[in-house]
């Protein structure tokens, strides 16, 4: 099955990404999910672009250590394929292209590959091990979708699974322009993607996952600091989470069977004010045109594994 | 021995396994650098040694009145 929906609006296969959003205001789902509305640009937005690929080459840094590559080999190749992500729109036979050209100041290609090599350097030693398998594979780049009953799935990506302090976590990287400190830590407790992960966790590799342990990076045009902190869960916080998941569903459920989404208007203003304020805002009958005009078009899948 | 921003404008196909080298080695140095500078600018500034100017209250007329 290909399609996240059962029925029109009766979505059974969620993300921490579209659970987000009906979380946030159930208007913004509708136009997000059901509608398949974006930012305009969004596809090409810096921030995700640099996070995907610094995410990518750390996985591929651990795989290759778990290969029996030494640090310096694993640095090498990481470096030599983050140059290669970076670099755009070769031809068929792989000539041609030019260097990614960001329209960040501080999330540029160069501190791309800057905070790559200096991530290694810094971790080196004292990393924190990563989780190996059963089977002998390391517990990396793990795409997920897992039947957690009631005919509702979750799915998303993990980026690892680590031991620290005899624990396992989740790992999860994160890349920020923001002052990390203790309060960055506190936005990840309570928090809708942690606690899907730590959920995940488990019932992938069938182990207690105490949490998540977010390897933060703050990104600045001259330097890269790092920071790791900690978003632990409990067995009963993931089991009272799972409890919200399924009851936020069924209501995302009645929505759905009434196809109505009713606005959440104390969220409009959170977080530098939802991309869907000025719509919300106008008449009804003239935010189609408005949508249509303002915003790209694109099918948010949690069934389609990230590449 | 090219330097980076022309090591970076290359087509990554192009680039040697010494060429990779060079950028490792370089993004290297400029770590131990800018660690350097945090570190320093972590310290709190020494206390200045210059002689300290005496100020004449009386002569700013900032000194109190005596009734």
């Amino acid at each position: 099955m290909t399609s996240p929906f059962l029925a029109p609006g009766i979505q059974f296969a969620w993300d921490s990404t579209s659970l987000g959003w009906f979380k946030e205001c159930p208007r913004k789902y509708y136009y997000s999910m059901i509608r398949g509305y974006a930012q305009k640009g969004l596809s090409n937005s810096p921030h995700l672009f640099f996070g995907s690929v610094y995410q990518k080459c750390l996985e591929t840094f651990d795989i290759l250590l778990a290969e029996g590559k030494s640090h310096e080999e694993a640095l090498h190749a990481i470096v030599r394929l983050g140059l290669e992500l970076t670099w755009l729109d070769r031809a068929e036979d792989g000539s041609g292209g030019a260097p990614w050209e960001s329209t960040d100041n501080n999330k540029t290609r160069f501190a791309l590959i800057r905070s790559i090599v200096w991530h290694c350097i810094e971790y080196q030693g004292h990393t924190m091990a990563t989780y190996i398998q059963a089977n002998g594979l390391p517990a990396v780049e793990q795409n997920f979708k897992i039947d957690v009953g009631d005919g509702l799935m979750l799915c998303g990506h993990l980026d690892k699974v680590v031991i620290w302090d005899e624990a396992y976590y989740v790992m999860d990287h994160k890349t920020t322009k923001s002052a990390i400190d203790a309060n960055y830590f506190k936005q990840f407790r309570p928090d809708n993607q942690m606690s899907l992960y730590t959920i995940a966790g488990q019932i992938i590799f069938d182990q207690p996952i105490a949490g998540v342990v977010i390897d933060a990076a703050q990104i600045m045009v001259g330097f890269t600091r790092f920071f790791r902190g900690f978003a632990p869960r409990t067995p009963d916080e993931s089991e009272e989470w799972l409890k919200d998941f399924k009851l936020t569903v069924r209501y995302a459920h009645a929505c759905g069977e009434v196809n109505y989404w009713p606005m959440n208007d104390k969220s409009c203003h959170d977080y530098g004010g939802c991309v869907f304020r000025s719509i919300c805002g106008g008449a009804p009958s003239v935010r189609d045109a408005i949508l249509d005009a303002n915003f790209d078009k694109r099918e948010w899948n949690p069934l389609i594994p990230r590449q | 021995m090219a330097d980076l921003a022309e090591l970076f404008a290359r087509d990554p196909l192009q680039l040697t396994d010494d060429n990779i080298g060079e950028i490792v080695k370089e993004l290297r140095a400029k770590r131990e650098n800018f660690l350097l500078g945090d570190k320093a600018a972590a310290k709190p500034p020494k206390p200045s040694s210059a002689p300290k100017i005496k100020l004449d209250l009386a002569a700013l007329g900032l000194k109190k009145k005596e009734p």
